[in-house]
């Protein structure tokens, strides 16, 4: 098997890439800075749900949970000036880590359903924590950040800038997750947990690490989030629809492997553009229908499909 | 000589059912141990009990000087003792030689990626799945899967194999081969533990035979005494069968 070693094109096309993304705030005007940046956080928040719920087969929607845990966090260290920006997604991404921790050790233990309404709990109590713990958080006043910059422009690179670190971080992530003994391991635990356990993988401590790994992601980029943003409040940052969103954004794209994220960030993106400006009213309702035809027409995303299909061409 | 494997007094009770009740048995580096009798003896559940995937309700359980009973599955396998399923369990979507390297990182201990997948690819070498090692566990066939749950365990390079029924739904040559591969094995100084119900397999591989019925150890013995044994004709061979071997075991 030579996919062991990573292929020198693949590594050139990935420094490309992330060249092009880099120069791209000089080509594009505020707007599609925006766009941009908020297709690397959709990259992000997917890249984080795939190794959870992709690698390790346990359908997690905690990631609003986690966004949301970030958001404040980052938020309420910036705005009573403790700590520099580029130190908020760092704790943003610790506090979630170690919320996981703490939450993943019994909840990993539930399979399947059990353990996905059990994630969304943990945003739901969050979220009320945060509405009504109003000495720290002001509630659902929320909370109001200073601008960090003078120009509106300037912002923009800014926080796309860090987005874009952020998802580089999390893409690297993912490749030494997918190349590593956790990413062997986690894969044997989605197929047969028992039959991992009999073969020496400590499941618990696989599945909790990928949690833990797998939250820091949306935690990151929930404390980048909250300073572009410059405002978030309880309703907004632990919106149910984050922790949809991330599922779907990776099932779009293929989940368990490493550009599928990616790839379904940018195809919900450009469908959430095309709903939004024209069926204002049915967004949800189209989102409801992309869940309903994936699992129907694509179960295992667009890069499975790519494969098939070249493998076809190749078999001609 | 100090044994590699015992139970002392091991019962496992499912509500009112005592699948195990009172086995004490010990197992001597190097042989191989046939556990046979009736369904629902008690035979999976005993390995199960060793592999640490269900707990004993009463009794002890050692490995080495070490104490088994208690740790998790995980930790046993690492400690050096394997197990096939009667059932088999491969990684489905993970091709065979992903399936085999898995259990040489984990258990197996292999120092790199790299060395887990050579080590992998010696183990189907061994097992004569080489020619496989890229397709999918999933489309193998029966007799193939069973030789991957055992290219597996080999990985975890143990010091006890439990083989459970290994040997199902195998026909003529792949029983041979298999039978040729656990004498090997056997040689190379690895203690194995085989559920059987082919006599002619136990009979031919076996050192040692231990019988159970109703979860409790009725006999133990070389092949010749057991196939003579008034109570293991009763539970488990019928009258008929030891005519028939009386004469090829004597």
């Amino acid at each position: 098997m030579g996919s062991r070693s990573i292929p020198s094109w693949a590594f050139l096309l990935a420094l490309m890439t992330i060249a092009c993304l880099a120069a791209l705030p000089f080509a594009l005007e505020n707007y599609a800075i925006r766009l941009a940046t908020m297709m690397l956080m959709y990259g992000v928040l997917a890249w984080g749900w795939n190794i959870i719920g992709g690698y390790c087969g346990y359908p997690s929607f905690g990631t609003a949970a986690f966004f949301g845990l970030g958001a404040y966090t980052g938020a309420i260290l910036l705005s009573q000036k403790l700590i520099p920006f580029w130190l908020s997604p760092v704790l943003g991404a610790l506090a979630c880590m170690l919320l996981a921790i703490i939450i993943g050790l019994p909840i990993l233990r539930l399979r399947g359903h059990y353990f996905a309404v059990a994630s969304l709990g943990i945003g739901e109590v969050l979220r009320h924590v945060a509405t009504s713990w109003t000495d720290l958080t002001r509630g659902g006043m929320g909370i109001n950040l200073p601008p960090m910059l003078g120009s509106l422009a300037g912002e923009a690179r800014l926080f796309y800038y860090a987005m874009l670190i952020l998802a580089v971080a999390s893409f690297g992530a993912t490749v030494l997750v997918a190349r590593s003994r956790l990413g062997v391991g986690l894969r044997c635990i989605r197929q047969n947990e028992q039959a991992a356990n009999m073969i020496g993988i400590d499941a618990t401590r696989a599945k909790v690490t990928a949690f833990a790994l797998s939250a820091t992601m949306p935690g990151a980029a929930g404390a980048i989030y909250a300073s572009w943003i410059g405002y978030i409040d309880p309703s907004d940052v632990f919106d149910i629809l984050i922790a949809i969103k991330a599922p779907i954004m990776v099932l779009l794209g293929g989940a368990s492997t490493i550009l599928g994220p990616l790839l379904g960030a940018v195809a919900y993106l450009v469908f959430e553009e095309l709903v939004w400006s024209n069926l204002l009213q049915f967004h949800n309702a189209m989102l409801g229908i992309i869940v309903v035809v994936l699992v129907l027409f694509m179960p295992n995303g667009a890069i499975d499909l790519l494969r098939r299909r070249a493998r076809m061409e190749a078999a001609r | 000589m100090t044994a590699l494997l015992s139970l002392n007094n091991v019962s496992r009770a499912f509500g009112g059912l005592r699948a195990v009740n009172e086995v004490t048995l010990d197992i001597q580096p190097g042989t191989i141990l046939g556990l046979i009798g009736p369904n629902g003896a008690g035979k999976t559940t005993i390995v199960n009990l060793i592999s640490g995937s269900i707990r004993p309700s009463a009794g002890e359980i050692w490995f080495k000087g070490v104490r088994l009973d208690g740790l998790a599955p995980h930790q046993v396998s690492r400690r050096g003792i394997a197990r096939t399923f009667q059932i088999v369990q491969p990684f489905p979507e993970m091709t065979a030689l992903e399936n085999v390297a898995a259990a040489a990182m984990y258990a197996g201990n292999a120092e790199s990626i790299e060395a887990a997948y050579e080590s992998a690819e010696r183990q189907l070498e061994r097992v004569g799945l080489a020619q496989c090692s890229s397709f999918p566990a999933i489309s193998l066939t029966l007799g193939q899967r069973k030789r991957l749950e055992f290219a597996k365990s080999l990985a975890m390079k143990p010091e006890l194999l439990m083989l459970d029924e290994v040997n199902a739904g195998l026909h003529g040559s792949e029983l041979t081969e298999t039978m040729g591969l656990i004498r090997d094995l056997a040689k190379s100084g690895l203690t194995i533990i085989i559920i059987e119900h082919l006599m002619k397999v136990v009979i031919s591989l076996c050192h040692e035979i231990a019988v159970l019925h109703h979860g409790q150890l009725i006999a133990r013995g070389q092949s010749e005494q057991i196939v003579n044994d008034p109570r293991v004709i009763q539970a488990y061979l019928g009258p008929r069968y030891s005519q028939r071997t009386g004469a090829i075991a004597g």
